[in-house]
């Protein structure tokens, strides 16, 4: 198993006791690329936030790669965030004042992994492979189109091979032909890593590129108040 | 990284980050600048003088003996005999004994009559002994040598006639016009009461208080009249003398030797105690600015909490992606303290730089106009000690903002 959700629920603040999400079982296993859609606001951030480990459930067990992450104390969860979880978000992917291989560092330096020469040469084939010029590798990001850096966010989410990618949005401020790029390079890429994807969108179009497809309301068991 | 990304943000922030910069930097600049002067002016003034073991005058405090003796502040209460004069200075203990009188002004500036030794055994600063910018000392009784600031403020030069007033104050009503002085030398600047003073024989001043018309017209003739010829000219009392001892072991034992006199009520004072006393006195008016420079480094650190505050809402987005890929909540905090301290770093690096350049401009103008000498090389070494406290204080003043930015996205 990738992802399994036991009894989780989740709500912000303790005292309304409003909860956002209420999901009895839900899991997945490695290799898969799920694809779950629902409109903006029903909660989707939230458990891919708790998925991630940025969010802790309010009741229920969490096991993301084996591991409970509800046991976990926050140090431990970052660090397990940063050796295991590649992260795609709908914009501010990037540090704006940073390159596009300083932004990739960045996350290679949080890591676990070891600090060596050879993440240069895997920075580079990654954004190579994702069709970023090597002129646009040393510009500052915030300089560069948002489809370029949508792009480098994947090579950023891949640079610590992780076993789990989380893309939350990704695709929505792209135009049809760069959504279509990003998504075939990303599903390329998911596949060499045998990565487990968990993409979030509104967009049911993107349905194709996915094996399982789920409706969020199907998993949120969430009962209106 | 933390040092990479942390000067990165800083740059990418820099119209925000530059206009701390120079808030900082000028609160340093005042920090540095006033405690520079500060410690420049006890220097300069516990340096008025030196290699004076002893100063002797009439019975009174030694604070006021020090303060007419040196710094032509205030008025004796009496004067000293020739006779004590010549006791002491022939003990077996004493070294050199110079004589000097006060009492006599010229535009505001105090008049010093004493000896031609006076110029050899007065010593001010790390020992160092007064030295002629232009001419030589005395000899004739009408000689006169000018302090450095009296030159410049009035613009003598040698050769130059001046007539000396009766008493002391801006505007006297007798004036010693029948008998004027030479000015024959003039003295480079110290930094000490010296600069504003004019320096004439025992015998001129004593010439010039003459009563006996007949004896003035007589002596206005000879206005060359050499100091050895002028022996009639013999000064009956003076206002205190400085004495050099042989021995600096003797000065305790030489000091209530003077203090308990029988013949005539004389006090010995020793200069350094007597200084330091005197500084003690205004420690207050020290401390006082002190503690406004205090206020405003403080007052300026607290604007670059404030600006660091601020930014952090412009930089959520980059904390919360920051928080994403793996960075601690310790992390975002040595960030935010990180830019800090290169902000305290460079304003201190500016302050320092413009200190300097400003000492070196306005040092001749401070020493001219206000007699402190200041040194121009202001090193951050001389106040590594302000320049930690300013760290630390630059720490504490960013423990807010880097802990709000730690809170962000809290995990």
């Amino acid at each position: 198993m990738s992802i399994q959700l036991n009894n989780v629920e989740f709500c912000y603040s303790k005292a309304t006791q409003k909860n956002i999400l209420s999901i009895d079982s839900w899991s997945t296993t490695v290799g898969d690329r799920q694809f779950i859609y629902g409109p903006s606001g029903c909660g989707k951030s939230t458990l891919l936030n708790i998925i991630g480990g940025i969010l802790k459930p309010t009741t229920g067990t969490v096991s993301v790669l084996g591991e409970s992450l509800d046991k976990m104390n926050s140090h431990q969860r970052n660090r397990f965030r940063a050796n295991n979880i590649g992260y795609i978000f709908q914009q501010f992917n990037l540090i704006n004042y940073l390159n596009a291989e300083e932004n990739i560092q960045l996350a290679h330096h949080f890591s676990s992994r070891k600090k060596t020469t050879k993440v240069r040469d895997k920075i580079h084939y990654l954004l190579s492979d994702l069709n970023i010029k090597s002129d646009d590798w040393s510009r500052p990001v915030g300089m560069l189109s948002v489809g370029q850096q949508q792009r480098i966010a994947i090579a950023r989410a891949f640079v610590n091979s992780p076993q789990l990618l989380i893309a939350d949005e990704p695709t929505s401020a792209l135009d049809e032909v760069s959504t279509n790029n990003f998504m075939s390079q990303l599903s390329t890429l998911c596949k060499e890593h045998h990565t487990t994807l968990l993409f979030v969108s509104h967009d049911t179009r993107l349905k194709h590129h996915f094996n399982h497809v789920h409706e969020f309301s199907q998993i949120n068991s969430k009962k209106e108040q | 990284m933390l040092i990479r990304l942390a000067i990165k943000s800083l740059i990418y922030r820099k119209a925000s980050i530059l206009l701390t910069i120079v808030t900082v930097s000028i609160g340093i600049f005042i920090l540095l600048g006033v405690e520079h002067l500060r410690d420049q002016t006890k220097s300069s003034f516990t340096n008025s003088v030196s290699g004076v073991d002893l100063i002797v005058g009439t019975r009174t405090s030694s604070l006021n003996l020090l303060l007419y003796s040196v710094f032509r502040i205030g008025d004796p209460t009496n004067n000293i005999s020739w006779q004590s004069y010549q006791n002491l200075s022939q003990h077996n203990t004493v070294d050199w004994a110079v004589p000097i009188s006060l009492g006599d002004s010229h535009q505001g500036y105090r008049v010093i009559g004493t000896t031609p030794s006076y110029f050899d055994f007065f010593r001010h600063g790390n020992q160092q002994q007064l030295h002629f910018r232009h001419g030589r000392k005395f000899e004739s009784v009408f000689d006169l040598v000018l302090g450095a600031s009296v030159a410049n403020k009035l613009g003598y030069k040698i050769g130059d006639r001046v007539v000396l007033s009766h008493g002391i104050g801006h505007t006297s009503f007798i004036k010693h016009d029948k008998l004027p002085f030479n000015v024959i030398g003039i003295l480079k600047a110290t930094g000490t009461p010296v600069d504003h003073t004019l320096h004439v024989s025992l015998q001129g001043l004593e010439a010039v208080h003459m009563t006996n018309p007949l004896a003035i017209k007589r002596l206005a003739k000879t206005p060359e009249l050499a100091l050895t010829q002028a022996t009639y000219l013999k000064p009956k009392s003076i206002t205190a003398i400085m004495i050099g001892l042989k021995s600096k072991m003797a000065v305790f034992n030489f000091q209530r030797t003077i203090n308990t006199n029988k013949n005539e009520p004389l006090s010995a004072i020793l200069p350094g105690v007597a200084l330091s006393q005197l500084w003690q006195t205004m420690s207050v008016f020290d401390n006082a600015l002190g503690l406004i420079t205090l206020f405003i480094i403080i007052s300026s650190l607290l604007g670059l909490s404030a600006t660091l505050l601020s930014s952090l809402k412009e930089r959520e987005p980059e904390i919360k992606l920051l928080r994403t890929i793996g960075a601690s909540s310790g992390f975002i905090f040595l960030l935010v303290e990180f830019e800090a301290m290169l902000i305290a770093l460079l304003s201190a690096l500016i302050a320092i730089i413009g200190l300097n350049l400003t000492l070196s401009v306005a040092q001749e103008y401070i020493l001219s106009n206000y007699g402190i000498t200041i040194a121009s090389h202001f090193t951050s070494t001389s106040h590594s000690q302000i320049i930690i406290g300013l760290f630390l204080l630059t720490f504490i003043a960013a423990i807010p903002p880097a802990l709000k930015g730690a809170k962000k996205c809290h995990v």
